[in-house]
């Protein structure tokens, strides 16, 4: 198990690599010249120019990625070219007002999906499952800027229960619920969807008829032996949701002006400041990588096959090694 | 022996989906004495897994419709009983084993919670006397009690089903349904389980209904058999009744199919055509297309059971060339 992990831990550095190239192609594609949104736009052609130099922008483009990823190595993301501020540091400030959104919405997804995927799954092809079934797919459809837009019309314009945006002196309890609600819509389609499909899997399996014939009540057949075979999926599901959570934090928290990474990011961009969209993006693909290994441990814990598998695995490998 | 623990009374059960009713079960009548052995024959979709399910309640929801007939255990109609009061049937009274080992038991619980989860569910017993029991009862089907912990993955086929049996007798129920036990294993695996399930059956007094296709499983094992035929019982006895007067020509087409080991014969004779759609199952005999006796009423009427005395006087068959020679019951 031990060596399976750090197996997993290795594959993150062509991720890392690749993840940090693509940005810094793109980025230095796009147009626009930090050292000009540094300076702003009356500064002279020299005074630019000579900023250029400074920060090392005239270098080759090989050079320059190959001395980002040298630091990278050390541990160190640079300083932003906006303001000088270390990029880590900015990131760390963040981070957490991130992760209680992305955890939120996830905790959504679960507390309302799963438990909607299963009573959809029992009542297949009722009033109820018919209605959860074009629910979620609008749910699954409707992009972030769209429902956010929306909730802020309904609930914090028209009324007026919920602010509109985040503020440092609002309430986080109510300022959270609209983010919230935006980011994980998606994530809760899916994962009812994800529920429904595998409930419906397991219900007809032989297993399920053995344990009714014992006796056992209906409450128990469907959570001891239903809900945990069908578990794998659901976790799978929820594995890669809490990706493309962080990726939707971008789009939410630019709406909702929440202060998190995703914000940091889009500031960063439109500011040309390279470092601080390069750190942030590190900063994602390391968290997503470690979720995702999370993830296939917990597997080896709700599935005993999954674990002989992982087992026998090592076993392979240590007889070859 | 003589007393009745189970009477299935003109049993229907029809599957109704979008794509039209299946008429699974079709008035279907069975009689299980105390202590013995019944063996269900027919082919596959002639409804033997229906009627074992029917019996449970285990009915695939929401297809499976119950559209006539009565389950007696005791005198009670199993079918009338409520949700709570089945499940105490289920498993302490009546228990079942299912077709194929390899998918019937959970694979995320190991084998020891499986069968403790049943032993606890119907006796009130603490953690370790539980246990204990679970112990007792696996070393029973052969099973050594440190292979408790594993999950079924880690087991044979053969292996598996003996948990499946182990589950089924834990709380030592009056009633046995296998449906099909042996099928999906190999023939010196069934020969193991098969004397497991005869031995434990012995020990515990279980009345047993055995569901097969096998009828050299039924000769070794069962006291009655019913020959179920396109969801109905075509005829029913003691199994000399049966393996020795043959009366329904579907009977006679079963045993000329298997091979006999006292008779040199060249080429076995296989039964004609195909089982009737059960989606539209014709008017008179289901039977009647591949009868090599059948005449013109036979398509048009619906053959009554007839009374045909034997053995012990249970010897029943539906079929018009008995007309005179038994009483129509």
């Amino acid at each position: 198990m031990l060596k399976y992990i750090i197996k997993r831990i290795l594959m993150l550095i062509p991720v890392l690599l690749g993840a940090t190239f693509i940005v810094f192609t793109v980025m230095d594609m796009t147009p626009g010249d930090p050292a000009v949104a540094k300076l702003g736009v009356d500064a002279t052609v020299e005074q630019i120019e000579e900023l250029r130099e400074s920060m090392g922008l005239n270098d080759p483009f090989l050079l320059r990625y190959g001395r980002f990823i040298w630091k990278l190595i050390q541990g160190d993301l640079g300083t932003s070219y906006k303001n000088d501020l270390d990029v880590m540091e900015q990131i760390m400030q963040r981070m957490p007002y991130t992760f209680l959104l992305s955890f939120a919405a996830l905790l959504f997804a679960i507390l309302v999906g799963v438990p909607a995927g299963i009573i959809s799954a029992r009542r297949q092809y009722t009033i109820f499952d018919n209605c959860t079934m074009v629910l979620t797919l609008v749910g699954a459809s409707a992009p972030h800027f769209w429902l956010g837009l929306m909730g802020v019309i309904v609930f914090a314009v028209k009324l007026g229960w919920l602010p509109a945006a985040y503020s440092a002196s609002g309430s986080l309890a109510t300022g959270i619920i609209l983010p919230m609600l935006t980011l994980g819509m998606n994530s809760t389609a899916l994962v009812t969807r994800m529920t429904r499909s595998a409930m419906l899997d397991v219900m007809n399996q032989d297993y399920v008829d053995t344990a009714r014939a014992k006796g056992i009540s209906e409450k128990t057949v469907v959570f001891r032996h239903m809900l945990r075979n069908a578990l794998i999926p659901i976790i799978t599901v929820l594995g890669l949701q809490f990706g493309s959570l962080l990726g939707g934090a971008v789009t939410t928290e630019t709406i909702f002006a929440w202060p998190g990474i995703g914000r940091y990011i889009v500031e960063s961009i439109s500011n040309k400041d390279t470092p601080c969209v390069l750190g942030a993006v590190v900063m994602l693909a390391i968290i997503v990588t470690v979720i995702n290994l999370l993830v296939d441990i917990i597997y080896a814990f709700v599935d005993p096959r999954i674990k002989s598998q992982y087992k026998s695995m090592v076993r392979r490998a240590s007889k070859n090694g | 022996m003589e007393n009745t623990i189970l009477e299935v009374k003109n049993l229907s059960i029809h599957y109704e989906m979008r794509e039209g009713t299946v008429k699974a079960l079709n008035g279907a009548d069975l009689v299980l004495k105390e202590g013995a052995s019944h063996g269900l024959v027919g082919e596959t979709g002639a409804g033997k897994t229906t009627l074992a399910k029917g019996i449970m309640g285990l009915l695939p929801k929401p297809y499976g419709k119950i559209k006539s007939g009565e389950v007696l255990y005791e005198g009670r109609d199993l079918l009338l009983m409520g949700k709570q009061e089945m499940q105490k049937i289920r498993g302490q009274h009546i228990s079942m084993i299912f077709q194929d080992p390899m998918t019937s038991l959970n694979p995320v619980m190991t084998v020891g919670d499986q069968i403790m989860e049943a032993i606890r569910n119907h006796e009130k017993l603490s953690r370790k006397d539980a246990a204990e029991k679970t112990k007792v009862i696996l070393e029973l089907v052969g099973i050594p009690y440190v292979r408790a912990q594993e999950y079924p993955h880690q087991f044979s086929g053969g292996m598996k089903q003996r948990v499946v049996i182990a589950i089924a007798l834990a709380c030592n129920p009056r009633i046995l349904i296998a449906d099909e036990p042996t099928t999906a294993l190999d023939v010196t695996i069934q020969a193991q389980v098969l004397e497991t399930i005869r031995d434990l059956r012995d020990k515990f007094h279980t009345s047993m209904l055995l569901i097969t296709h096998d009828l050299g499983v039924i000769a070794q094992n069962c006291e009655y058999v019913s020959v179920i035929y396109a969801g109905e019982i075509v005829e029913t006895g003691t199994v000399h009744d049966i393996f020795g007067r043959k009366l329904h020509p579907y009977t006679q087409g079963l045993f000329s199919s298997i091979p006999n080991i006292s008779e040199t014969v060249t080429r076995l004779v296989p039964i004609n055509g195909l089982m009737p759609d059960p989606t539209a199952l014709p008017e008179g005999c289901a039977f009647c297309e591949r009868c090599k006796y059948a005449e013109a009423r036979c398509s048009v009427e619906h053959p009554p059971l007839y009374d045909m005395g034997g053995e012990e006087n249970v010897h029943r068959v539906r079929c018009f060339r008995y007309e005179h020679g038994g009483e129509r019951v």
